[in-house]
């Protein structure tokens, strides 16, 4: 290349070479085989399971929903872009926890999201594996148990609710049990059971339809940007037309027409509710395409696909994950309204799904709409303090080394 | 700078660019020639707006499609005209035939990667080289821009260098692709002069050694002077006048010319020029700088265009009064000599900076860590 004396002669002029390979390819990382081998095997296995035995329990003794399947691969991807890219940069990781140290409800809300996390993966196993909230007879969990510190009129009579009391009894009131810290349904299901199953439905419609959403709303909104013109056009007038049909009201439709499932509301918010980030994502891009490095970019010979997927979409990641981080509470909060309406999925126990049975006896037994409610209200709140938080914390336009 | 002893290497003959927008058609680049020899550089002088930079972008194609379109003329590039080649043989050429080096320094760099990685990207561009040799070019490379401990500085985000060691990096990255023309577009006008002066001997350090051909856009006359080989002056999309450089500070012919240099410091009487720059949807016929010439005759305001006319020392002009039965001195006295050389602007400000750099260079060189605008 450069002589240090400054002796080289002057390159004759070459011809122009247009048929010569085009550069060289960027190796692949091993983060991303590893990525591609895992989800290669979720695919396999779903396949499997849906084509060659259908409702049939798969060799390895447990059978998945397709919603399952598309929750392990959206726990793929949290693990593989949001966990492993901060854990590999400690130092930015520690810049984060930094600037987050003025900011106590966005770290509190970070722990309780990660408890949302942690519960709504491994909490339905648990609650099976260590026999939580069960108890030594044979009609099953009683109706209507009061949580711990609180009493319920119990008379003992025939028919009456609660039948049974697992706690003291003193007087005519029915004290709380140990066996189920936060009471049991007047249907004698254990309200412990019931949050936990719903922490499961509130984390796979967030992630699922976060994996959903990220994507096309970062392609659209960049690619929009990027090239400009009829295909700006035609992209954003698309988004107008899907901003004009409300996903709720497309969800009770599908809902009705076939058949309660949660796999329809997840589908139907992650496929058709994208245009708002998709819009904000193009307004963030449409400066960056401006920036000096993607004109360098491409007057050293990149290619506009390459510009956009080196250059454009890292620089504008922090938008998307404050978009998407900002739109969960949203859909906890429709899935749990569609589900109190009744439209949601009557298997899956949904928070809004609780919500609604407890209101069947609402101020006797309080506890069963109460408590779900109160994590709902939690889960949605810290989304949004979370969301908050990153668009302060994550810049990648001041980002430092790593 | 060896100037032309074989054929131009970049031939820009009678370029046309239009951008289509709400308020109307610009006629952004109008008919503008130029040459470009090997080891020589052309300086595109002219006020913002004048069609400089997209003069430049569209030697490779880079002008927005589809709000700007070449109409017509074309850019002989080797034997091929670029105007005409695919997006898929533009790709080719730039970076590793034609090479840019942009205005803005702190954001010519990606800021989510290293300088290194940057660097390896780019060389990555146009060969198929290893990781490990990619990255030793990259050494190579900023230790050739004067990047003090340039393997120290690889893993360096961009936020971490300074303004001129961007620019710096932004010209190692230039030079990835070995280009024989490299393209400069104002790239020390948001340095400041210590820096520009640096930069710019850089430049002309790099041309000696690759008898690199460099167009080089800026509106300082000072750097004119200090970099320049022959200058083409450009008004409202038009070129007014190519000149040696020496003839045109020495003897400026059009009145366009002489009025941008009136209106220098240091020289002339620091007279503005008056009038307004024409709207660029609706350019008067004729000259397009006659509502503000102070000779304009009718005949300026006849026609397309004046046709080009060989002034004193070989200077083509875009002027009537340079017709063989007109009397150029009118607008041009003979007024060689005297404080109108070159060395009056030479010397005022450019040479003044010039002869501060070496001492600054090497604060520089033994305080890498801080910064060379420290």
């Amino acid at each position: 290349m450069s002589d240090a004396d400054g002796t080289q002669s002057a390159p004759p002029i070459e011809p122009i070479d247009f048929e010569s390979t085009t550069g060289r390819r960027l190796p692949v990382q091993p983060r991303t085989i590893v990525f591609l081998v895992l989800l290669s095997i979720l695919a396999i296995a779903a396949g499997y399971e849906f084509l060659f035995i259908p409702h049939l329990i798969p060799p390895w003794g447990f059978d998945t929903t397709i919603l399952g399947y598309l929750f392990y691969a959206s726990l793929l991807v949290l693990v593989f872009f949001v966990v492993v890219p901060l854990a590999r940069r400690p130092t930015l990781l520690g810049r984060y926890l930094y600037r987050l140290r003025s900011k106590p409800l966005a770290l509190l809300s970070i722990g309780y999201l990660a408890f949302f996390v942690f519960v709504g993966t491994f909490g339905p196993w648990a609650v099976e594996r260590f026999n939580i909230g069960s108890v030594d007879s044979p009609y099953g969990p009683p109706m209507a148990q009061p949580p711990i510190g609180e009493k319920i009129w119990f008379n003992q009579g025939y028919g009456s609710l609660p039948n049974v009391c697992l706690g003291p009894v003193r007087g005519e009131y029915c004290y709380g049990s140990w066996n189920f810290p936060l009471g049991t349904t007047v249907w004698g299901s254990d309200v412990i059971d019931l949050i936990v199953q719903g922490f499961q439905v509130a984390l796979q419609i967030s992630l699922v339809t976060a994996m959903l959403i990220v994507p096309i709303a970062t392609v659209v909104g960049t690619v929009a940007a990027y090239y400009g013109g009829w295909v700006d056009e035609l992209l954003m007038r698309y988004v107008d037309l899907q901003l004009v049909v409300p996903a709720v009201f497309l969800i009770i439709v599908i809902q009705v027409v076939f058949g309660r499932e949660l796999l329809h509301i997840v589908l139907v918010f992650g496929l058709l509710n994208w245009g708002g980030t998709a819009r904000v994502v193009r307004a963030e891009a449409l400066q960056r395409v401006e920036e000096g490095y993607v004109q360098a970019a491409e007057s050293a010979g990149a290619s506009s696909v390459w510009v956009l997927y080196r250059h454009v979409v890292p620089n504008v990641s922090n938008t998307v994950l404050t978009a998407i981080t900002l739109q969960m509470p949203m859909l906890i909060l429709v899935e749990a309204t569609i589900s109190f309406l009744g439209y949601g999925s009557p298997t899956e126990q949904s928070w809004g799904l609780t919500i609604n049975g407890g209101l069947a006896r609402f101020p006797t037994t309080w506890w069963t709409a109460i408590f779900p409610a109160v994590f709902l209200f939690l889960t949605a709140v810290s989304f949004h303090l979370l969301g908050d938080a990153v668009r302060e914390i994550v810049d990648p336009q001041t980002e430092g080394r790593g | 700078m060896t100037g032309a002893n074989e054929g131009p290497v970049l031939s820009i003959e009678n370029l046309h660019v239009q951008f289509d927008t709400y308020g109307g058609t610009v006629r952004a680049v109008d008919g503008v020639s130029f040459d470009l020899h090997p080891g020589e550089t052309v300086c595109l002088v002219g006020e913002s707006g004048a069609g400089k930079t997209v003069t430049c972008e569209t030697i490779t194609g880079l002008v927005p499609s589809p709000a700007g379109e070449v109409t017509g003329g074309s850019v002989a590039f080797d034997g091929v005209d670029l105007t005409a080649a695919s997006e898929r043989q533009l790709r080719r050429v730039r970076g590793d035939r034609i090479a840019y080096v942009f205005q803005h320094p702190q954001n010519a760099l990606d800021p989510v990667y290293t300088v290194g990685d940057q660097l390896v990207e780019t060389i990555g561009y146009h060969r198929d080289v290893s990781d490990e040799t990619a990255r030793n070019e990259a050494v190579d490379l900023l230790d050739r821009v004067d990047i003090a401990k340039p393997a120290n500085r690889l893993d360096d985000y961009p936020h971490e260098l300074s303004g001129g060691m961007r620019q710096r990096v932004a010209i190692a990255m230039a030079l990835a692709g070995d280009p024989d023309v490299l393209v400069a577009d104002e790239p020390t006008a948001d340095l400041d002069v210590t820096i520009e002066a640096q930069i710019l001997d850089l430049l002309r350090e790099l041309q000696a050694e690759r008898d690199l051909a460099i167009v080089y856009v800026t509106h300082d006359l000072g750097i004119v002077a200090g970099i320049a080989d022959r200058v083409v002056v450009m008004y409202a999309g038009r070129v007014m006048e190519r000149a040696a450089v020496d003839r045109l500070f020495d003897r400026p012919a059009h009145p366009y010319t002489q009025a941008l240099l009136e209106s220098l410091p240091g020289r002339g009487e620091m007279a503005p020029i008056s009038g307004q720059h024409p709207d660029p949807t609706d350019h008067p016929d004729g000259c397009r700088f006659h509502p503000r010439c102070p000779h304009a005759v009718s005949e300026c305001s006849e026609g397309d265009r004046p046709e080009f006319h060989e002034a004193v020392g070989g200077t083509d002009v875009a002027c009537v009064f340079y017709r063989p039965d007109r009397d150029s001195t009118v607008v041009a006295p003979d007024r060689s000599g005297g404080d109108r050389s070159i060395s009056a602007v030479d010397a005022e400000p450019f040479d003044t900076v010039a002869s501060q750099s070496p001492a600054d260079e090497s604060t520089f060189r033994d305080d890498p860590g801080r910064g060379d605008d420290a």
